[in-house]
């Protein structure tokens, strides 16, 4: 059995989002028995469209249902985008501008992968945790 | 004076070492170092379970912006979940949360790209989120 536990907090200064500060914290944990992970994982995003050779996070059906992703796009520019999709209709996700960085639980059942239209090949990191089937 | 947020994953059980990231984005309005200055915070009851809920609820495009959005399941219940989709004819399911399960990621939002929808497993399940974004083009609103 093992536990892992993601937590966030948001926080704007005053002024900026709104006239007064704010600040959101959440945390979920998910304990499972025979977790499985990809581990921490690191590519150069070759693909400039969607394309079969676009960067592959997650194949469908490989977690059971509910499998968590992380994912950032480690450009130091907010102008690299890598684009994430979903396999079966081609359809967009995310717009991770460099520097951003996602944090879903999936349904599972369907690939997805990425690709970086300005063709500079900017490097992806992710994670995927879950119950393998 | 920035909008960020901050990510730790941990765990101690995962693999043979204890495993712990953290990272944190800014967040800027799209390509740039302008600081995001535009935020939505909604907790919303899914009243029905066929009728999607579109965030925002209206079709506010701009072909380039930058958009990042926290959504949360608000059920205690852990078998209750809502579906998170792409905008479409029937939609595109991508996201699972349940009850008590949160995301956060960054998106597009434009004609092509669609809205996201948001389906629950059974009528009544509440949700909350918050819609950080730049300058929405409230003229192509539908």
């Amino acid at each position: 059995m093992a536990t892992v536990t993601a937590a966030i907090t948001l926080t704007s200064a005053a002024g900026d989002l709104t006239t007064d500060a704010l600040s959101l914290s959440d945390s979920t944990s998910m304990t499972i028995t025979g977790m499985a992970t990809t581990g921490l994982a690191r590519a150069k995003v070759q693909a400039t469209a969607v394309h079969a050779t676009a960067t592959v996070l997650y194949t469908a059906d490989d977690y059971a249902a509910g499998p968590h992703l992380y994912i950032k796009n480690t450009a130091a520019s907010a102008s690299e985008y890598i684009w994430v999709y979903e396999d079966t209709n081609d359809r967009v996700i995310l717009k991770m501008a460099g520097g951003d960085w996602a944090f879903m639980p999936l349904k599972g059942d369907t690939t997805i992968k990425a690709y970086a239209p300005s063709g500079n090949n900017p490097n992806v990191e992710w994670i995927v945790y879950g119950t393998d089937q | 004076m920035a909008t960020t947020a901050t990510l730790t994953l941990t765990s101690a059980d995962i693999a043979g070492d204890p495993v712990n990231v953290s990272t944190t984005s800014t967040f800027t309005k799209a390509g740039g170092t302008v600081d995001m200055d535009q935020i939505s915070y909604m907790k919303v009851n899914l009243g029905s379970a066929t009728d999607k809920v579109l965030i925002p609820a209206s079709h506010e495009y701009n072909t380039v912006n930058s958009n990042k959005l926290y959504i949360k399941n608000l059920s205690t219940v852990s078998t209750e979940y809502i579906t998170i989709k792409i905008e479409g004819s029937t939609g595109i399911p991508f996201g699972k949360l349940y009850g008590g399960q949160w995301a956060f990621f960054p998106y597009n939002q434009n004609d092509a790209a669609g809205l996201i929808e948001v389906l629950p497993s059974k009528a009544g399940i509440d949700m909350e989120y918050v819609w950080i974004h730049e300058n929405v083009d409230i003229l192509a609103d539908d």
